[in-house]
């Protein structure tokens, strides 16, 4: 820590200079809102200033929708970053000098929820309203009357395929995206061009779900064996005598084959995250289990991997999680048509396409109740921490 | 104290980006000027006038607004009174509704999006009203379902399905027509309205209609090896097999991915022989779920009409595993082959919104086909042969335009929409078929293609609207489709047809 | 965690002096350029399809086209000059830039706050709080659009920007709380210790201990933040509607293919183009990550 950052003394002049300068920051907090409220916002206080500074056909046309319409979005931008991360600031800064100033017993009750108020306030509008909102909701059919027939038409064989079809891609591919990102991470540790290295794995994630699925709709294309094959694995295939398999209608291989795009894009995440954990390990301990006669393998898997079991279940139940609420893959390759239907896309159907809302409930909250047991490892793992830290 | 001149940055930021531009923008919109002089948005002109330049060379415009400046060929008004009240006003030489605006939102795009625009154009430059169409060519459901139970709603919207419109209608976000259009002037215009219409209430406007029974193929080529165009069901399938000993394969016929929309090639199949062997009765019967889908009826339909058409060997060029596993885009490419001189399949079941759009060419390179459609181009359109020939009717599927806001200047556009003149431009651009039966018929004789949709038209006895549109969605949009593709994915053997039928019952809603 | 008690400054530069002599080994060599070009080879066949001329692409495999480079008519920019001359585009790449950036940066601001009182401030209530954020994690987005539209209606935040920005902010947050958390987490405890003796308060404990410790995770989390929302397509159509001036990217990408396209150099071209910028955010703040795991790695 720097000599400047252990100068608890402020200097008389900060002692007027703070609260005014946390006058004028909220003065500014307050009209940026005001301007970010305004649909048009940022026309009319670029149009202000152009009046501001005599450019008066400038401001009407502005206003007008016309003129420097493509400024007047970066301004309306610039005060966003300036509300949102200034604003966030300044609030902290402010009310916790605020509330410096009362009691250390009062402040001390007050400050965490002052930091964790924002965070609040965001998701109890935009998750826990909407959430319990969809809990609700689940137990009422399309007239409004209450029901529980939403969840009885879950045990269909029709949603037990699906249930069952999202298991697999809960245990498969979470599996699968952790242990290569593991695997990687420990093997591109090694090697001199790790940046680079990583790169490779890392792009698909930069990829868009149009690109990921235009291009693995050319790895799966199917022809019959007398064509040309347009699809990667059905030329291998053809090229070493076998025949063109039909990869994304054939059940249950077609689960499997997009399973593969999910690993082939959650691996870079893994790898990102496990790799900076693998980096944290202390050389010490390396060291010595080197000198105990570690083999590398045994070195990783023995040493390496138990130190930091708490960065591999932090990323594990994020891909969990991401793997539960699978929709973009399967919907774009074959909208769950071919007993691969998952309950994301499912959903989507059931709420946008037949207007069963209900029921499109009912399978959201079953996603709830199915991620429980993923939190508990989790909790239980940050209390395990709590414990040893 | 570093912290403390944090927020005062982006106020540094904002003070200096504004007084730089404020000095640097003198007069930016000149360049802009000139193309046309009507009041709009700037970002909406220099886009009109760019893609006006591009669509020439390359690729589809995205006009979003309807130029106030119609296309020099068509300049149809229709004639006041229009029998309409709003319509009449917004047409009045002093403009009362001039300045207003109305959004609608549709699904399509490209050349359909131009046709639309280009239909709109004459009424917008009339009545000054400004016409933003949103186009979202994906996920329109998703997007409308949101913005209507969202609470923000586009003016008017265009829906394939009447079932999604009466769905609406029943959740009250739709406006009853009927509460302010003459609703006999409507119905006996529109014969095809009858989905809409519940009780006393009018949910929408049977805006565009598509002849279904039609069958596409190469017609020199089908000269040149002396086929002849079938009649009957037994002459299809003679002419099937003969074609098949010659070598090549009869059928075009694929419903795969990538995406969502699939499947409705299948049940237009069953639709079109429910229609043309059991007729109207069991048609409608079966649409209300009275004939049940494993009705032997059904069965024999997909066992002995679609079944043999898809799994006898040769039939389906590549197979019926092929059915499923290609993208439905490029069904017809096949047909194409050497420049149609040696097609590799010889027949396609397909509507009349079908066009250059899909054939290879203008497909891919975005330019326009080589290829004309006509009787003395390369492609030429049969109507579907007679199954039973007393029960000659025609399936036909269309797009519909509901009203979601009320205003008067959306009461005029929603009216207008009801009139033949709503659709002029489009029907002139030879693609689109009214479903105003007061449309002139001499709108349509430029255009082979709708001539003779309409001859089919003009010559059933019946018409039944495509009924996987009007079933209940989770049927007709859901599991219709999904289980007739895994039926004909697995050869019609797993799941078996009973299978398969039974599962389509199932889903069926109990309400 | 035997690891987790020492002190930073000591720390850096240590990483490269456990690095094993093992990767001369020539397997683990071969191993990592296996691993390589098979990641890889899907992209390739993106890049290469976006430059294939449009009439070969359904017609043979994208491969071919690499094994004869030479054959005429082989190759061509077009696609990427159809995409790039398409009106629009250059103003849905900067709604792209202008929704991107205040949804990325606010969302790391206001989580890590939050992550860092969830981690180090004791009151009442925090691991109740903290259990219901990590479980928010699964609520599907899908579900929460009507209801957030029907907010955004009555406020008049539907097509505006600042309606985007926070609904980005919403749904990345509990990814972004749960990510700082449990990074802020398994910071050696003496920092705390040693910054309260000094009578450092929580907000300076944060600004001088924590946040300058936690710019990997920071830019870990900027990274999937930013690339979701840059590739966003549904929400970006829900919050900001359709119209033409406030597409973004995909919505513009996807507004030129049209309904019945097929138009795959256009689909990848657009690809390759909305990739580019995710790319070198990320190579850029992999810089950052390595910099910042040098300076205070803890574990």
């Amino acid at each position: 820590m720097t000599a400047s950052a252990r100068n608890e003394n402020p200097a008389p002049l900060s002692r007027f200079v703070l609260p005014i300068a946390g006058l004028i920051g909220l003065g500014l907090c307050i009209g940026g809102l005001l301007v970010l409220v305004d649909p048009k916002g940022g026309q009319h206080l670029l149009a202000w200033f152009y009046d501001l500074l005599g450019n008066h056909s400038g401001a009407d046309q502005l206003v007008n929708g016309q003129g420097d319409q493509l400024l007047a979005k970066i301004v309306l931008a610039i005060i966003a970053l300036g509300v949102g991360v200034g604003g966030i600031w300044l609030l902290f800064i402010g009310v916790g000098w605020l509330v410096s100033l009362l009691q250390p017993k009062w402040r001390d009750r007050i400050l965490p929820w002052v930091f964790v108020g924002p965070a609040l306030a965001l998701l109890a509008v935009y998750l826990v309203y909407p959430a319990a909102g969809t809990i609700w909701r689940s137990f009422f059919d399309n007239q409004g009357a209450f029901t529980l027939q939403n969840y009885a038409t879950l045990t269909s064989p029709d949603f037990v395929e699906i249930l069952r079809n999202n298991l697999i891609w809960l245990v498969v591919a979470t599996a699968g995206s952790v242990f290569l990102g593991l695997v990687i991470a420990g093997l591109f540790d090694r090697i001199r061009r790790e940046a680079l290295a990583k790169t490779f794995i890392f792009l698909p994630l930069a990829i868009s779900l149009i690109g990921a699925s235009v291009i693995w709709s050319f790895m799966y294309a199917w022809q019959p064996a007398t064509q040309p094959q347009i699809g990667l694995l059905n030329a291998v295939i053809v090229g070493v005598g076998g025949q063109p398999i039909t990869w994304l209608t054939t059940n249950p291989l077609n689960i499997f084959a997009e399973i593969v795009i999910m690993i082939w894009l959650q691996t870079g995440f893994a790898m990102v995250v496990l790799s900076a954990a693998i980096k944290g390990v202390s050389t010490e301990v390396i060291e010595a289990a080197r000198l105990d006669g570690a083999s590398e393998r045994q070195l990783f898997f023995g040493v390496i991997v138990p130190i930091i079991r708490g960065s591999i279940i932090t990323v594990a139940t994020t891909i969990a999680i991401a793997v539960l609420k699978i929709f973009d893959i399967v919907y774009a390759l074959t909208g769950g048509r071919f007993g691969d239907d998952v309950v994301a896309v499912r959903m989507f159907h059931e709420l946008f396409q037949f207007f069963n809302d209900g029921r499109a409930a009912a399978l959201a909250t079953v996603l709830f109740i199915a991620v429980l047991p993923v939190m508990y490892v989790n909790l239980h793992n940050f209390r395990r921490q709590a414990v040893e830290g | 104290m570093r912290n403390h001149t944090r927020w005062a940055l982006p106020l540094v930021v904002m003070v200096v980006v504004a007084c730089s531009s404020g000095t640097a923008t003198p007069a930016p919109p000149a360049s802009h000027a000139p193309t046309t002089a009507a009041p709009q948005s700037q970002a909406a002109q220099s886009q009109a006038a760019q893609s006006q330049a591009a669509a020439t060379a390359t690729a589809p415009s995205q006009e979003t607004t309807v130029p106030q400046t119609p296309a020099a060929s068509v300049n149809a008004l229709p004639s006041v009174p229009t029998g309409y009240t709003e319509l009449d006003q917004a047409l009045d030489p002093s403009q009362p509704l001039k300045g207003k605006a109305v959004n609608i939102q549709v699904q399509w795009t490209g050349g359909e999006l131009t046709n639309f625009t280009n239909s709109l154009a004459p009424f917008s430059a009339a009545s000054g009203i400004t016409i933003n169409i949103d186009s979202v060519p994906s996920s329109h459901e998703t997007v409308l379902r949101s913005r209507i139970e969202g609470g923000s709603p586009p003016d008017i919207a265009q829906l394939a399905q009447p079932s999604g419109v009466t769905a609406y209608a029943a959740e009250g976000k739709v406006i009853d027509l009927a509460s302010f259009m003459d609703s006999t002037k409507l119905t006996s215009e529109h014969p095809s309205i009858a989905f809409l219409v519940q009780g006393d209430k009018i949910w929408g406007i049977p805006y565009k209609q598509d002849v279904k029974s039609m069958i596409w193929y190469p017609i020199k080529a089908f000269a040149a090896k002396g086929y002849t165009v079938p009649t009957t069901w037994d002459d299809l399938i003679t002419l099937s097999d003969k074609i098949v000993a010659d070598g090549s394969a009869p059928w075009c016929v694929s419903a795969g991915g990538p995406g969502d929309a699939t499947g409705w090639q299948l049940t237009d199949w069953v639709e079109e022989v429910v229609l043309k062997s059991g007729g109207l009765d069991l048609y409608n019967q079966w649409i209300n779920h009275t004939v049940k889908m494993d009705d032997p009826k059904i069965k024999d339909i997909l066992d002995n009409y679609l079944g043999k058409i898809l799994f006898t060997p040769g039939y389906v060029y590549n197979g019926y595993q092929s059915v499923v596993a290609q993208d439905q885009k490029t069904t017809m490419d096949p047909m194409f082959n050497q420049d149609l001189a040696a097609p590799q399949c010889w027949m396609q079941k397909i509507p009349t919104w079908y066009g250059p759009d899909f054939f290879p060419d203008q497909r891919v390179n975005g330019t326009p086909s080589k290829y004309t459609i006509g009787a003395d181009g390369d492609i030429g359109i049969m109507p579907f042969p007679a199954v039973d020939a007393s029960q000659n009717n025609v399936e036909v599927s269309g797009d519909t335009m509901m009203m979601l806001v009320d205003r008067p200047e959306v009461r005029a556009v929603t009216e207008l929409l009801a009139l033949p003149e709503g659709l002029q431009a489009w029907i002139l651009a030879g693609s689109a078929i009214s479903s105003n039966n007061k449309t002139p018929a001499d709108w349509y004789a430029g255009s082979y293609k709708l001539q003779v949709a309409s001859q089919i038209f003009n010559s059933a006895t019946g018409a039944g609207f495509d009924a996987s549109d009007i079933m209940p969605k989770e049927v007709g949009s859901g599991t219709f489709w999904t289980e007739m593709d895994a039926w004909v994915n697995g050869g019609g053997q797993n799941p078996t047809t009973d299978a398969t039928l039974q599962a389509i019952d199932a889903s069926w809603p109990t309400q | 965690m035997t690891a987790t008690a020492q002190p930073v400054a000591k720390e850096v530069g240590r990483v490269k002096a456990w690095r094993p002599p093992i990767f001369q080994n020539l397997w683990v060599r071969i191993a990592v350029v296996a691993i390589c070009l098979l990641w890889t080879i899907p992209t390739l066949g993106l890049l290469v399809t976006s430059i294939r001329n449009p009439l070969l692409i359904a017609n043979s495999g994208w491969w071919t086209s690499l094994l004869n480079p030479f054959a005429p008519d082989q190759w061509t920019l077009a696609n990427y000059q159809q995409v790039l001359n398409n009106a629009g585009m250059g103003n849905a790449f900067l709604n792209s830039l202008i929704v991107t950036i205040p949804a990325t940066v606010i969302p790391i601001t206001i989580a890590a706050f939050a992550a860092y009182a969830f981690a180090w401030i004791p009151f009442r209530g925090r691991s109740i709080l903290f259990t219901i954020v990590v479980a928010l994690l699964v609520v599907p987005i899908q579900m929460s659009l009507i209801p957030i539209l029907k907010i955004y209606s009555g406020a008049g935040l539907y097509g505006t920007f600042l309606g985007i920005w926070l609904a980005h902010t919403g749904f990345g947050l509990p990814l972004a709380i749960f990510l700082l958390y449990n990074f802020m987490s398994q910071l050696p405890r003496d920092l705390f210790e040693s910054a309260a003796i000094d009578g450092a308060s929580a907000l300076q404990t944060f600004i001088r201990i924590v946040l300058p410790l936690s710019v990997p995770a920071l830019g870990a989390f900027a990274i999937f933040q930013f690339l979701w929302v840059w590739n966003d397509l549904l929400v970006a159509l829900t919050f900001l509607g359709p119209a033409t001036e406030l597409r973004v990217m995909p919505t513009a990408l996807f507004a030129m293919l049209g309904t019945y396209g097929g138009q795959w150099q256009l689909l990848t071209a657009g690809a390759f183009i909305t990739m580019l910028l995710p790319l070198i955010v990320f190579l850029v703040l992999q810089r950052a990550f390595v910099r910042g795991i040098l300076a205070g790695s803890v574990k």
